[in-house]
């Protein structure tokens, strides 16, 4: 890989790339995401299933600089439950808790390696603040978001590489061997891509037995959000495959004996990695979404795992949401990550384009 | 006293991509009289295809026509006509025709309702009247059963067909100018004399002018009147056509014509003419000469300065030796 | 060495492609592009075929490698005359069990009849070289890569030798070994036909078939490429197909000429004597029509107005009647016969060139 960075900092669609402000952004917010998955037990305050049992549905602290003219730094006021029935909280203004970085707190390990007490910020005296507010078992929303990611956003990577292993491995075969083969692996996928997806993941969801361990969880729900994607992504390389298939250095790799799988990896693949790259990163939204709606309606993720759409589910009651608006959180990051990844793709194809403005 | 019907003065245009500028053709002048053809030589990256376009003024961004470039038409600037006027020179009175036919047809309408279509335009024929007279057309490129193929969709014929269906689409609104960009390159042998003839007869039926791009020196030995000898953006050589080869000037003229094998010569008793180095690409700066990399006779001064253009002979030549 | 033997023959190669209807269904009709075609080739000489495009020039080429597999015929490939004398022997034989003897040994000697894996073995002795050198090469390999690909695959190579052959071969071919770690793109199109010409040389093939090897580049550049190719025969001892529609490239080339249309050869003979002899009408047409400089000849001044048959149904008689200028009312009803005519080896498919009287 001599070179390479180089090259790929040379090359023309690096070049126009650099020129879109809003893609550059993405990538640096979606990189800053992805990164912070290794760090959660130390962004977040809390652990994801720590509960407060007197703070249940406890609205996110404000944080103020003045106890009365004082000048005290950042801290928070703690909050007091008045009413345990319809959890409504006073403000106790004798009590403050002084937020500082690095303070100890709840066991983690930093990148699932390293064992530490030491999170970004907290209260200096281990009291409680709540950036994002509580849920009913009195978790906080904020910290959880954070250790929903690392379910949320994977997932997407996750699956969209399993359709596209899928995808590259039945449309190059299907389009490489051609003839009847193709006419039915063609039609299969049509099949595939026309069943309504949502609905689709909930029929192969209620196959699924309800009593397995939360990591195989994990394993199924990828499986089946990779489903539609696999047909999609194996109808698109077999149309690439065919238009390359009949290229001179195709035939000619023929002639010197090279196998039909490698031709599909050593020949064909390598042209058409430009809109893999798209490709995934246009299709990562869908999956995020589809995951959030199998845990929102309590089909995917559950407890004690953490994920974002599962932390939505809690939203689904009206009323609850009317009262304790702050559990809606969740949805602003989904919806964030959505726009980020949208963004990031249009940029690409832009970038990629080799009729797009110089 | 000939009638200079196109002039082309100081033609520049460049390319301006993301790393570099590119100079496609370099301070070009020529003129086009009427009723002759002019023949465009050059290889790859010379410049030749650019040229033509410039001449349409269809150069799109990030191409670009320098400010004192002049392209005039019977005396009227074109680069400076705005849109109207422009469109209504374009395939009415200056018609080009390309190398690959297939491009220039929409494949999903009938060749008749296409070549019918600017004659709808600039001629405001009906319909009806357009169809027969794109009948009559495609008889007069010599295609057999012309009212059956009226009716073909462009896939449906050959490349030889369809190169001659362009034709009679470039010719619809009989125009004083026909650009022919590579017409033959695609094209058999065979194919290619059809077309060379084919151009020469409507030449001389209409009286138009032609100026046929090509890189086939050997191609317009006696179809053009006048040739113009492009090397990475410059005129090399230009002159009558009989002058140039009779007696070329240039040492890169005389190298194309000896590179060209013919018949009558075999490997066992001769070993073919060859031009060193290799073609330079349209964004090479090249100090002095631009041919002096590949040129056999050149010396110090060839180098670091670049000759003028000439006049020596009845030709004009861009050479040092000349002077 | 078996110089007496020839290097190939070629018998009654027959090719046909089915017309696509769309769908499952297959028109009946079926374009003819081979129409039982025979030749042979000596070692270390080149035979040149020429004819229009849709003649089957492109087609010869690519059925005798088996990239298109041919309806029937036979090619002797690299075989002793004896053994092809063997099998004519043991297939015309009546007495029980040489039918069976000569099936097996046509399982051995006939390149149409080997199983894939003899083929792959055998087909590394056939190179071919394309049209177009910008469709030939990977664009995302490397030089080394591309020149080598044949020798790794077929594992002619061991690991460290592979930058000593590579510099080796780029050398041969006139480039710089240096530009080993080189991509395509790098290179004008006359140096891509040189690597094409490298990685075709690099398994040191019996043939090499060389596809209109120079018509995409530019003149300066042709005679370059094709005295290049004349060395490495002289050098190297190998065999061209050299295909061409240019009658003058094609006589300077080879050895011996055959000419096509409609997927016959209708004129074969020794270079030098189809040049100075041209018999069939349409050889003399093809030579008519090359641009030739200082011959006074004026191709524009033709009044040749034919066009090529199409394949789908090839008429009775000879397929060149309707163009031909000495056409006899036999040419419409039957099709003439390869039948010497001149010097040598020189044969001719034509009635009127081999009619009694003359």
């Amino acid at each position: 890989m001599r070179g390479g960075l180089k090259r790929l900092r040379e090359s023309t669609p690096w070049l126009k790339f650099k020129k879109q402000k809003i893609g550059m952004i993405s990538l640096v917010i979606l990189l800053v995401m992805y990164l912070s998955i290794l760090f959660e037990g130390f962004l977040a305050p809390y652990n994801a299933n720590t509960k407060f049992k007197t703070k249940s549905y406890h609205p996110p602290h404000r944080i103020h600089l003045f106890h009365g003219n004082k000048f005290l730094g950042p801290f928070v006021y703690e909050y007091e439950m008045v009413n345990p029935y319809f959890k409504t909280y006073k403000v106790n203004r004798n009590k403050i808790h002084r937020i500082r970085m690095f303070v100890k707190g709840d066991d983690h390990k930093i990148m699932f390696l390293i064992p530490s007490k030491i999170h970004l910020f907290g209260t200096s005296d281990g009291g409680p603040y709540f950036p994002l507010g509580t849920d009913r078992l009195g978790r906080d929303i904020f910290s959880r978001i954070i250790f929903g990611g690392k379910i949320s956003l994977t997932i997407g990577f996750v699956s969209i590489f399993m359709a596209l292993f899928g995808g590259i491995v039945i449309g190059g075969l299907s389009g490489y061997i051609g003839g009847i083969t193709d006419w039915f692996v063609m039609r299969s996928c049509e099949v595939i891509i026309l069943l309504p997806t949502f609905y689709f993941f909930l029929f192969l969801r209620s196959i699924l037995p309800s009593d397995i361990t939360p990591a195989r969880k994990f394993f199924y729900i990828t499986l089946i959000l990779a489903i539609p994607g696999w047909a999609g992504s194996a109808r698109g390389i077999r149309n690439w495959v065919l238009s390359l298939k009949h290229a001179d250095y195709v035939t000619s790799a023929r002639i010197a004996g090279v196998s039909p799988f490698r031709i599909i990896i050593r020949h064909i693949i390598p042209q058409i990695r430009n809109i893999l790259i798209l490709s995934i990163t246009l299709s990562i939204p869908g999956v995020i979404l589809g995951e959030a709606g199998l845990s929102f309606l309590n089909l995917g993720i559950t407890e004690p795992s953490v994920s974002w759409g599962m932390l939505m589910s809690s939203a689904m009651d009206i009323n609850i949401l009317l009262q304790y608006p702050w559990i809606i959180y969740p949805a602003f990051i989904i919806i964030m990550t959505v726009f980020f990844f949208f963004s990031l793709g249009y940029s690409l194809k832009d970038a990629f384009d080799p009729k797009s403005g110089v | 006293m000939e009638e200079k019907i196109l002039e082309v003065k100081n033609l520049t245009t460049t390319f301006q991509l993301i790393k570099n500028r590119i100079t496609a053709v370099e301070n070009l002048s020529f003129h086009l009289e009427r009723n002759e053809i002019l023949a465009v030589v050059g290889e790859s990256g010379s410049g030749k295809s650019v040229t033509n376009y410039s001449i349409m003024n269809l150069i799109e961004p990030p191409g670009k026509i320098s400010e004192d470039s002049q392209v005039l038409f019977n005396g009227k600037n074109i680069l400076e006509m705005d849109e109207k006027e422009t469109s209504s020179i374009r395939g009415n009175r200056i018609s080009m025709i390309f190398q690959e036919p297939s491009a220039s047809f929409n494949q999903l309408f009938r060749i008749g309702s296409q070549i019918g279509e600017s004659l709808r335009i600039h001629n405001k024929a009906d319909k009806k009247n357009a169809l027969a007279e794109a009948e009559k057309l495609l008889k007069d490129v010599h295609i057999t059963n012309a009212s059956d193929r009226v009716m073909d969709y462009p896939f449906q014929m050959s490349g030889g067909m369809l190169q001659r269906a362009m034709i009679a689409q470039a010719l619809a609104c009989s125009p004083d100018i026909l650009l022919a960009d590579e017409p033959t390159t695609a094209l058999d042998v065979t194919t290619q004399a059809q077309i060379l003839s084919l151009i020469y007869e409507k030449k001389e039926e209409t009286g138009m002018s032609v100026i046929f791009v090509t890189h086939d020196l050997a191609l317009v030995e006696h179809f053009a009147d006048r040739i113009i000898i492009l090397y990475n953006g410059r005129i090399m050589e230009s002159g009558r056509t009989e002058d140039i080869f009779r007696a070329p000037s240039h040492p890169y003229t005389k190298d194309l014509l000896k590179a060209v094998p013919v018949p009558g010569i075999f490997k066992d008793s001769e070993k073919l003419f060859t031009i060193k180095g290799k073609v330079p690409s349209s964004d090479e700066k090249i100090p002095g000469c631009r041919y002096s990399p590949r040129c056999s006779s050149c010396f110090e001064r060839c180098l670091t300065e670049e000759p003028e253009l000439i006049e020596k002979e009845n030709k004009q030549v861009r050479c040092h030796l000349a002077e | 060495m078996q110089n007496n033997d020839k290097l190939l023959t070629a018998r009654n190669i027959v090719k046909t492609f089915p017309l696509k209807a769309g769908g499952f269904t297959e028109s009946s009709h079926r374009i003819h592009a081979l129409n039982s075609v025979s030749f042979s080739l000596d070692r270390n000489s080149t035979l040149g075929v020429v004819g229009e495009s849709g003649c089957g020039k492109t087609t010869l080429a690519k059925t005798l490698l088996r990239i298109h597999e041919p309806d029937s015929g036979s090619l002797f490939f690299d075989v002793p005359q004896s053994e092809i004398d063997m099998l004519d022997y043991l297939e015309q034989e009546t007495e029980p069990g040489a039918d069976i003897e000569g099936r097996e040994l046509r399982r051995k000697t006939d390149f149409f009849s080997y199983n894939s894996k003899l083929l792959k073995k055998e087909r590394i002795k056939m190179q071919y070289i394309f049209q177009d050198p910008y469709m030939a090469l990977n664009p995302k390999m490397t030089v080394k890569k591309i020149i080598t690909e044949p020798l790794i695959q077929n594992r002619m190579i061991s690991g460290r030798d592979i930058d000593e052959r590579a510099g080796n071969l780029l050398e041969i071919v006139g480039i710089s070994p240096s530009s080993a770690d080189k991509f395509p793109h790098e290179f004008s199109g006359g140096q891509r036909q040189r690597i094409s010409i490298a990685r075709s040389i690099s398994t040191n093939p019996e043939l090499v078939i060389c596809d209109e090897p120079v018509s995409s580049l530019d003149v300066s550049i042709q005679s370059q490429i094709l005295n290049l190719l004349i060395d490495i025969q002289k050098e190297f001892g190998i065999s061209y197909l050299f295909i061409a529609h240019n009658l003058a490239v094609v006589f300077y080339m080879s050895d011996y000429v055959a000419v096509m249309y409609t997927g016959r050869i209708v004129e074969y003979g020794q270079s030098r004597e189809l040049y100075s002899n041209p018999r069939h009408p349409y050889t003399k047409l093809l030579m008519n029509v090359i641009p030739e400089i200082g011959s006074g000849k004026k191709i524009f001044r033709m009044n040749e107005s034919g066009e090529v048959p199409g394949l789908i149904n090839l008429p009775e008689g000879c397929s060149f009647y309707p163009r031909c200028s000495v056409r006899m009312d036999i040419c419409r009803e039957m099709l003439p016969e390869l039948e010497a005519c001149g010097n040598g080896e020189h044969r001719c498919a034509c009635h009127y060139v081999n009619r009694p009287d003359n």
